[in-house]
């Protein structure tokens, strides 16, 4: 190893004495004048010593007093090179150049105002759609060491997320190595009765053993479940949830011990939870937590699934390590137990993402993209503004590059003006965002109840000042750097007839406009389409009729109601009653209801045909229905009958398939009397679609099975007639007062609330694209009005020499219109692009509906034509006489 | 006669060694160098005093008002702790590099 060439021994210096160096430029720092005014003695002091050297070599004293001064040098040059050695001056520079931004900022409280609020709106809107995808993709668990939770979710050919069997999830559970704790829940509402108040129905969850503490979760009263509260006939014990605690009994202290009937049992509340947020499941707010206890018969069932699974890695264990060990075992049970398992495939998502879909991640990140456009749009329109402020400087620039000053020194000055202007704007932009917060969880919500919380925490506010960063660094170093490079001799001949900048400049400025106005239309076109793919969703006829349907569920307790022949009798009983309310036209029981989808689904095949290879047979969804459902719900018979009494007490169940079905299955023949999974085909009915389901439009195969023939506790109550909830509620409370009835209400509610939150979506993108375009139109219209203001003088020429003011006004707007135009060809390449991926997120929205495209590109040309319309109608007005003595 | 161009970079190890014996002002400073390298080496004041800051700065040199001679305030420069060592260091490289020139400049 050689020595540096260049020998610079101060490269060399590992052996810095820090401590010293930060004593001396905490020096510098604060005592720049007794330094300075060191400086000056000791050079002095030099001067003069050098004279009398002079003065001894035999020079007259005032010669030697200037030959020593001119051996010297240029003092001043030489002092701010001593200065510079201390260390600090960039601090210095930077205090100066500070000082200089605020100052200009006061003395241009127009530009000021202008870019604070441009880039506290885009700042604002990106902060907030940042701690929306915070919150949604990656949420922050309450949990200790959350990084080692995971959910796992069984992938089918048909789905990513698909839940798990009780026995599938036992194996999981004894086969695996890497996993510290594994649990599951699925979610149960519970019927909680007490003397003296009405029955209601709380949401709640089922959990297996260990589960909360897997989570680590500490009770704040009481205890968590024991292992022994995990069998059949030991499960009478309860969790409150702590807000369902402070709610419903008060925050009593003494809640412990209390007996509550759930589910008409006697269940003993154990402990309460901790006060943050347990929602793992994002389903909505939980109020009671229960064991689960598998019975004997569950623990063999594989085909039953219903359990969300997740689990707690081991300190070490590498989430590819679980992930390769929980495919083995996916691979072992696909082997050993072909008929439920093949095919199928467990993949683990950490807990903090798995809340979302990946349909539901793409619609975020998207939205978060979109408002980026926003924030580009901002900085672009920004960076115009700046050019023509700089404009107004380059003579100041010029002469201080002319007296010496670095082209790095005048760019770090610009910079830091529009840095600060940023910084002002990201703050403002952080109540913006906090504004756009509220208003967002407000709207936002699961069952009528907010869920999304979106605090504003550090790492939004990091997001916030690295977007201010970000966008003051865009919009600033542009025209900064154009600038600082600016011809000394051109800037100061230029600069006395009022700059008309470079060539350069413009094309800049030009380019920008294109691109802000490309986004703007690739916005209004996302929006455009959402809106309108929404408003054509709601048209589409259903296949059933939503309004005048009052619904309502109920769930029926198992202790109460043990077997199938307790639950048909309820369910007869309760399908009379109802039947002979006033008011009511027909009135049905079924299992669900199609609202965004139907609950039970699984796989089929048809008798005299090729089984299809194993795993990959058709799905279709399940119903059970009394038989005036079709007639409720406006559906009607393609072939075929309705069921009748005597389906029941058949040997032979017989099922009603759709339109769908009969179609792909027997489409040159008739399905009546054929069979699937032994079920005779007796009848056919119109699809029907789910009204609340934007992303499901595919028509699914639809199978109705008599209600009669498999009761279930969890029934939907659907009757005809303008009728209240409350009048259903009253028709079972006449059978079982314990029972209550929840979200009682007209169908077209609970449609509209499950269709809000996309609306909600759509009012979004609207604001964004609406920002675009003002921002847009604000950008176009200030590029065109400087445009006017630098040519005033040659407008004034042409007129005097006899343009007419169309002239004018045409070579004015058509310079706007060219920009405007060139910025939509480009944009409907983008809008384009920007519609395919919406479309692939949102099956829903029309792949492309040109009328939307065209709508909005003329809404936007017509827009940037108003803006151009009004610098040009001003240069039209100019007055050649008043021009040219300007000039 | 004839003034030779400072080396780059060994300014900074000339001044040190001059400080090594006894403190100095600036304007000694650059006596010395020219008197000890026989009138060849002459420092000009616009890189003498940066880089007496710049020593200054790295904690090797500091400094001290003192009565010069002629009984003026001057300011007197002395050799720091680090500074001696980081003098042992400019040695070393640039006896190495004095040697490796050589080397390069003798061959064939």
């Amino acid at each position: 190893m050689g020595a540096d060439v260049s020998g610079n021994p101060a490269g060399d210096a590992i052996r810095m004495n820090i401590l010293q160096i930060i004593r001396n430029r905490l020096r510098a720092l604060t005592q720049k004048g007794t330094l300075d005014a060191e400086m000056e003695e000791e050079i002095r002091a030099h001067l003069e010593m050098r004279t009398q050297d002079k003065i001894r070599e035999g020079m007259n004293p005032e010669e030697a007093r200037f030959s020593a001064l001119r051996q010297f040098g240029w003092k001043e040059s030489i002092k701010e090179n001593c200065r510079e050695q201390r260390g600090v001056n960039w601090l210095e520079n930077l205090a100066r150049d500070l000082r200089i931004a605020v100052r200009q900022m006061f003395k241009t409280p127009g530009f000021t105002a202008v870019a604070v609020f441009t880039i506290a709106l885009g700042v604002g809107v990106n902060t907030s759609m940042f701690s929306a995808l915070q919150a949604v993709l990656v949420r922050p668990l309450p949990y200790p060491n959350a990084d080692r939770l995971v959910q796992i979710f069984r992938t089918t050919p048909q789905s990513q997320r698909d839940p798990h069997s009780v026995a599938n999830f036992l194996d999981y559970q004894s086969q695996n190595r890497d996993f510290e704790a594994m649990g599951v829940a699925t979610d149960k509402p519970f019927n909680l009765a007490e003397a003296g108040k009405p029955a209601e129905s709380v949401r709640g969850v089922q959990i297996s053993a260990g589960f909360l503490t897997m989570l680590g979760i500490q009770p704040v009263l009481g205890r968590l479940f024991t292992a022994e509260e995990d069998r059949p006939g030991h499960d009478h014990v309860a969790v409150l949830e702590h807000g369902y605690w402070l709610r419903r009994f008060g925050g009593d202290p003494n809640i412990i011990g209390h007996v509550l009937r759930m589910d008409g049992e006697p269940v003993t509340v154990v402990g309460v939870m901790p006060e943050q947020s347990y929602d793992i499941m994002l389903t909505g707010p939980i109020s009671v937590w229960r064991p689960l206890a598998f019975t004997e018969d569950q623990q063999r069932n594989r085909g039953g699934s219903f359990l969300k699974c997740y689990g707690r890695l081991k300190p070490g264990v590498s989430f590819q390590q679980a992930q390769a060990e929980m495919e083995m075992i996916a691979t072992r049970l696909a082997r050993d137990y072909p008929d439920n398992n093949s095919a199928q495939g467990l993949e683990l998502v950490p807990l903090s993402e798995s809340a979302l879909p990946a349909q539901g991640r793409a619609i975020v990140w998207l939205t978060m993209v979109l408002a980026g456009f926003v924030l580009l749009i901002a900085c672009a329109n920004l960076a115009n503004l700046q050019f023509a402020r700089t404009a107004t400087r380059l003579r100041e620039l010029a002469i201080r590059g002319a007296l010496g000053a670095p082209r790095g020194r005048l760019l770090c000055q610009l910079l830091t003006e529009s840095l600060s202007l940023a910084f002002v704007g990201g703050v403002v932009g952080i109540f913006v965002a906090h504004w756009c917060n509220r208003l967002l969880s407000t709207q936002l919500m699961i069952d009528h109840e907010s869920v999304l919380k979106l605090p504003l925490n550090l790492r939004t506010l990091g997001f916030a000042f690295a977007a201010s960063t970000v966008s003051g660094l865009a919009f600033g170093l542009i025209p900064a750097w154009l600038a600082s490079r600016t011809n000394v001799n051109g800037a100061l001949k230029q600069g006395a007839r009022g700059t008309t900048g470079d060539r350069a400049q413009h094309r800049v400025q030009h380019t920008l406009i294109v691109i802000e106005v490309a986004l703007a239309l690739s916005l209004l076109a996302g929006a455009g389409l959402v809106v309108n793919g929404l408003r054509g969703f709601a048209s589409l006829d259903p296949g059933w009729k939503v309004d005048g349907l009052t619904i309502g569920y109920l769930t029926l307790p198992e202790s109460k109601y043990p077997n199938g022949n307790a639950l048909r009798t309820f369910n007869d009983r309760l399908q009379e009653t109802l039947a002979a309310l006033p008011g009511v036209e027909s009135a049905t029981l079924c299992w669900t209801m199609p609202v965004t989808q139907f609950n039970v689904a699984g796989s089929f095949e048809i008798e005299g045909r090729p089984e299809s290879e194993k795993g990959h047979s058709p799905v279709r969804f399940l119903n059970g229905v009394t038989p005036p459902y079709f007639g409720t719900l406006g559906m009607k018979f393609l072939e075929g009958r309705n069921f009748v009494p005597t389906d029941t007490t058949n040997h032979t169940p017989v099922v009603i398939i759709n339109e769908k079905m009969a179609r792909n299955f027997w489409p040159n023949e008739s399905p009546i009397g054929k069979r699937v999974e032994g079920e005779e085909i007796v009848g056919v009915v119109t699809n029907v679609r789910f009204p609340a389901n934007p992303a499901e439009l595919k028509t699914p195969f639809q199978t109705y099975r008599p209600l009669a023939q498999e009761p279930r506790t969890r029934l939907v109550i659907a009757v005809r007639g303008n009728l209240s909830g409350d009048i259903l509620r009253r028709a079972v409370a006449q059978l079982d007062p314990d029972q209550p009835v929840s979200d009682a209400g007209p169908a077209s509610a609970r449609v509209g609330s499950s269709l809000d939150n996309w609306a909600v979506g759509s009012r979004l993108l609207t604001c964004f694209a609406l920002l675009g375009l003002s921002l847009a139109a604000l950008g176009i219209y200030g590029v065109i009005s400087g445009f006017v203001a630098q040519r005033t003088a040659e407008i004034g020429v042409r007129m005097a020499l006899g343009a007419r003011m169309q002239n004018v006004l045409w070579l004015v707007l058509g310079k706007g219109l060219r920009l405007s135009l060139f910025g939509t060809l480009i944009g409907l390449l983008g809008a384009f692009g920007l519609v395919r991926i919406l479309g692939s997120v949102m099956p829903a929205l029309p792949a492309s509906d040109p009328r939307v495209i065209l709508f909005v590109a003329t809404l936007l040309l017509s827009v940037t034509f108003f803006a151009c319309w009004l610098p040009a109608r001003r240069a039209a007005r100019v007055d050649p006489i008043v021009a040219l003595r300007n000039e | 006669m004839q003034k030779t161009e400072l080396l780059q970079g060994t300014l900074d190890m000339l001044i040190l060694k001059v400080l090594q014996r006894e403190p100095i002002h600036g304007f000694g400073i650059c006596q010395r160098i020219q008197q000890l390298s026989d009138e060849v080496l002459s420092v000009g004041e616009g890189s003498l005093y940066p880089a007496l800051y710049r020593l200054q700065d790295q904690g090797w040199i500091e400094s001290e008002w003192g009565q010069s001679e002629n009984n003026r305030r001057a300011k007197y420069y002395r050799l720091t702790k680090a500074g001696r060592k980081q003098l042992e260091v400019e040695n070393v490289g640039w006896e190495r590099m004095c040697l490796a020139i050589r080397q390069v400049m003798q061959s064939a």
